[in-house]
């Protein structure tokens, strides 16, 4: 064994098992506060982002153009079921007049 | 199982007991470069903790184009090197920055160097400058190459046997300064 070994040896004796599972502990303790953060950010932060695109007038990503209609929101002919009557005069049509 | 191993296992699962594998292997001897470099036992506790928690958090950032051992300890190393320079606010780090380098001079034999006492060792090691001590404990602790001490500290090979060199001369002269040859 060199004496540099040797010097490794008596310095890694002084880590003693308290030393040893105070450092564990704390390192666990520090990894487990990150841990916490990087969710609280997974979770969070892309709410917090939509309530300020919100706040600034934009829109949420998933909300419709309040000017632009799917072919889902179209009314009229053709709106309902493929099995119900269509058009003027239907049973249940959103024209109906009566 | 190696580290390598460990390692994926690790980044895969996040699992404490792989956690705990790296930690028991590596925490002494990391204290100990530590308790060398810093030469207090609550600053190499501290540190030891700070440089563990970098290494966990960086692990996925290991890409194995060295052992790991030498990522650790290149990671200890360079936080034993930038603690002192804050305290210091000085950059000297080397014996090199500190003082002139004399005109010529024999290389000191390895063998002298190893027929100290661990006390004399101890006691070279505190009063040298930390990069000389650090460079010291990578080449012959370590048993590292002249190249990954290089890439560790960011300098050319030539330079860092250069160091080598001059810290083994500085050693030296500590030495027989303090701990004179007994009649």
């Amino acid at each position: 064994m060199s004496i540099f070994e040797e010097l490794e040896s008596l310095n890694t004796d002084r880590f003693d098992s308290e030393r040893n599972q105070r450092v564990q502990q704390r390192i666990n303790d520090t990894l487990s506060t990150y841990r916490f953060l990087g969710q609280m950010v997974d979770i969070y932060l892309p709410r917090m982002l939509d309530t300020f695109v919100e706040m600034t007038g934009g829109r949420r990503p998933n909300e419709p153009h309040p000017h632009r209609r799917t072919p889902t929101d179209r009314v009229g002919p053709g709106t309902g079921s493929p099995s119900a009557p269509s058009g003027p005069g239907g049973p249940s049509g959103g024209n109906d007049i009566r | 199982m190696t580290d390598e191993l460990v390692i994926q296992s690790y980044l895969q699962s996040q699992a404490s007991r792989c956690f705990s594998m790296l930690y028991e292997r590596y925490a002494g001897k990391i204290f100990s470069k530590c308790l060398t470099l810093l030469n207090d036992e609550a600053l190499a506790e501290d540190a030891t903790q700070e440089i563990f928690t970098k290494i966990f958090l960086n692990m996925a950032k290991f890409k194995e184009q060295s052992r790991f051992s030498t990522w650790v300890y290149s990671i200890t190393y360079n936080y034993c090197i930038d603690y002192i320079r804050r305290q210091k606010k000085d950059k000297a780090i080397f014996t090199e920055d500190i003082e002139k380098a004399p005109e010529r001079q024999d290389e000191v034999p390895d063998e002298e160097l190893f027929q100290m006492e661990v006390k004399q060792l101890k006691y070279v090691l505190d009063q040298l400058p930390v990069g000389d001590s650090a460079i010291l404990l990578m080449k012959y602790q370590d048993d590292m190459p002249i190249k990954d001490i290089a890439d560790i500290l960011d300098k050319t090979e030539s330079a860092v046997k250069m160091q080598i060199k001059r810290a083994k001369e500085r050693a030296r002269k500590l030495k027989d300064e303090h701990f004179p040859a007994e009649v």
